[in-house]
């Protein structure tokens, strides 16, 4: 008896295909008649060809893991090559939008394929056609976000590592897993699609009292802007720059314009500090150290001693032939400290304290 | 325009590998009037700003006073300084990208997309790592030595306070000997490690105890010394084993104590100046056109307070 159930998905099909007026120039501007037609075949990966496969294996390789486990979620589109059918046996394709899903098929050992195969195209169809299936999985951000959402909520006990194990990209299930903690109302707005992705993972950025600030403005019928984002963004890591500003506006940068050598005998580390304040800086940086340098060798110095040692050891050794790495290792090492040592011995010899002088 | 006789990089093979033909590297040179290494380090090292996405993206940022105004220089030019995130993939330990600045100057690729034209000699290069900050300082013994003699940072100068400040008798000097340097049960490193009494005096993490964090086995070659060979060590331990480490050009030394390294987490720890650019060239002679416009577009906005450059084939 034949079945009297009609799928929701062939209604919406239907609904689909109904071609918009829109749609119509769209295909008169690529020279078409209409959408050509298509079919979803199973293809052996044999068949299958991806231009510019090797800058795209990288990328590839990030979803072996999750084909494996799961295989494609969704169908590669790919044209058939030359004159031929798409049914004929010796048919090949080129892989139009998907490159990347039948690549990493293929390094997860897959032999076929289910694909929507297209009878033909013409470079700009194809183009668009990898535009629009970009365009409908950028806003996939969204629902991997109500994905992750859904799994905290359910409380799957389920760790970032599971996932990076099961093939997700770490950095970037990071990320969805930062927005889907977000406070509420940032969440909800994140949901509803009313954020972009560019703002979305700014939000993250902020501190909690930060985002709990941009909730108070939204609350407030303002409008959570990238610009305003960035403001508070900038803001937070300035506070976090204090410190650090703080460090170089002191120590090099109150100098006057006069000190400042002629940009001929450009020696920008002189720059740094004016002549009164590097005895100051020196006397800060290595104070309690001038008078111990009578008493301990300099660090260089005893190491060169250590290493001259083990050379002298080495070389009365029977390793000595048998190793001639290691004797090439220590006298590399001795020759590398010895400059060191030697811009030390000048350091302190020369009237200038700060001289560090170049091998 | 300018002088080329400005502190350049060594070219040699770094950590990172080879300079690549086409690339744009803001250098910190060395030079026989420049200033030692430590003077640039941050120790402690600080935390990273929370909200900076630092990884592998080299960025500008504007300088700006404590008041929140931006700073200026000589030119009443805004500063902006290079933050540069320097990664664990060709430089596991800190004390890699410091040893080798030490001995060749400091090279840093940039995107050329980067409007290098901000930058200017007051510029600098301000470095992070993701093994930096010690968060475990204080379970963790002093380093011997701390190069900046920052006051409580190094057991020597701990260790010279103590003797000021303390003990008055010999019976309490034994005393003190024996509780300072009692073993840790079930620590690994416990042979070398002392117990210190000392934490009053400590004041912080120290960036050179990050010399005696890198373990034994990240040596390329470990020379067993004597006692008398040992120099410095801390009183009443083992000598530490005096460890060569290779990393691109550069060999170093350490002495590793074994202790924990699950306490370093992300921070800066330099800002070095910026002593110019090294535009590399492509194999017909060419130079990134792109980041070249922009660097000459710095020369004309900063005029004698800007940064120089020079072509280079490695």
């Amino acid at each position: 008896m034949p079945s009297t159930y009609t799928p929701a998905l062939n209604v919406q099909d239907e609904d689909i295909r109904e071609e918009s007026p829109a749609s119509v120039v769209l295909w008169r501007r690529l020279g078409l008649e209409a959408l050509p037609e298509h079919e979803t075949m199973f293809l052996p990966t044999e068949r299958l060809v991806v231009a510019g496969a090797d800058h795209l294996m990288r990328s590839a390789k990030r979803m072996v893991k999750s084909i494996q486990h799961v295989g494609i979620l969704q169908n590669p589109s790919v044209v058939v090559q030359g004159e031929v059918d798409i049914h004929d046996a010796e048919a090949t394709f080129e892989v139009i939008a998907g490159r990347r899903r039948v690549l990493a098929a293929c390094l997860a050992g897959l032999t076929v394929i289910k694909c929507e195969a297209y009878a033909a195209s013409t470079m700009p169809l194809s183009a668009l056609l990898a535009l629009i299936e970009n365009e409908q999985r950028s806003a996939a951000w969204v629902r991997e976000v109500e994905a992750l959402c859904c799994l905290i909520d359910e409380g799957v006990g389920m760790t970032l590592d599971d996932l990076t194990a099961f093939g997700f990209d770490r950095a970037t299930l990071a990320e969805r897993l930062k927005i889907a903690q977000l406070p509420v109302p940032l969440l909800n707005r994140v949901l509803a699609g009313n954020v972009s992705r560019e703002v979305a993972r700014k939000l993250v950025r902020l501190t909690q009292a930060q985002q709990e600030r941009v909730v108070r403005l939204a609350d407030a019928g303002e409008e959570i802007t990238a610009e305003r984002v960035n403001d508070l963004l900038r803001a937070q890591i300035n506070a976090g720059f204090v410190p650090i500003q703080s460090a170089l506006v002191q120590g090099w940068s109150d100098q006057s314009p006069s000190y400042l050598p002629k940009l001929s005998n450009l020696s920008p580390q002189r720059l740094l500090i004016t002549p009164g304040s590097e005895e100051q800086a020196r006397q800060a940086a290595y104070a309690g150290k001038e008078s111990e340098q009578d008493m301990c060798p300099f660090t260089s110095t005893t190491s060169m001693t250590s290493l001259l040692a083990a050379l002298h050891t080495f070389v009365q050794s029977p390793d000595y032939r048998t190793k001639p790495q290691a004797v090439q290792t220590l006298t590399q090492a001795l020759e590398q400290q010895l400059r060191l040592a030697l811009r030390e011995a000048l350091s302190t010899s020369q009237s200038d304290p700060t001289v560090q002088p170049h091998s | 325009m300018f002088d080329l006789d400005f502190p350049k990089a060594d070219p040699v093979p770094r950590g990172c590998g080879e300079r690549e033909p086409g690339g744009v590297y803001a250098e910190s040179g060395l030079s026989p009037r420049g200033r030692p290494l430590e003077e640039f380090l941050f120790d402690p090292p600080l935390p990273i700003p929370e909200g900076l996405d630092l990884i592998n993206k080299p960025q500008l940022w504007q300088r700006t006073l404590a008041s929140g105004e931006p700073a200026l220089d000589e030119n009443d030019l805004p500063i902006f300084d290079l933050l540069i995130w320097v990664g664990e993939e060709h430089y596991p330990y800190c004390c890699d990208y410091l040893e080798e600045t030490r001995q060749f100057g400091s090279s840093r690729r940039l995107n050329p997309n980067l409007d290098l034209s901000l930058l200017s000699r007051s510029s600098r290069m301000i470095l992070a790592h993701p093994h930096v900050l010690n968060l475990q300082w204080p379970e963790q013994r002093p380093p011997l030595d701390c190069k900046k003699a920052v006051p409580g940072h190094d057991a020597a100068l701990a260790a010279r306070d103590e003797e000021v400040e303390g003990a008055t008798s010999e019976a309490e000097e034994e005393e003190l000997s024996l509780s300072a340097f009692v073993y840790r049960a079930g620590d690994n490193a416990g042979a070398l490690l002392p117990a210190w009494p000392l934490e009053s005096l400590r004041t912080g993490p120290c960036l050179f105890k990050l010399w005696e964090l890198i373990p034994q086995e990240a040596a390329k070659m470990v020379i067993d010394v004597s006692a008398d060979e040992a120099g410095e060590r801390h009183p009443g331990t083992a000598p530490l084993p005096l460890c060569l480490r290779e990393i691109g050009s550069t060999i170093y030394q350490y002495r590793p104590t074994g202790e924990s390294t699950d306490g370093l987490v992300p921070g800066l720890f330099a800002a070095l100046p910026i002593t110019g650019f090294a535009l590399i060239r492509y194999h017909d002679g060419s130079v990134n056109d792109r980041a070249k416009e922009k660097i000459l577009a710095g020369l004309e906005a900063h005029e004698s307070h800007a940064l120089p450059f020079y072509e280079t084939d490695r």
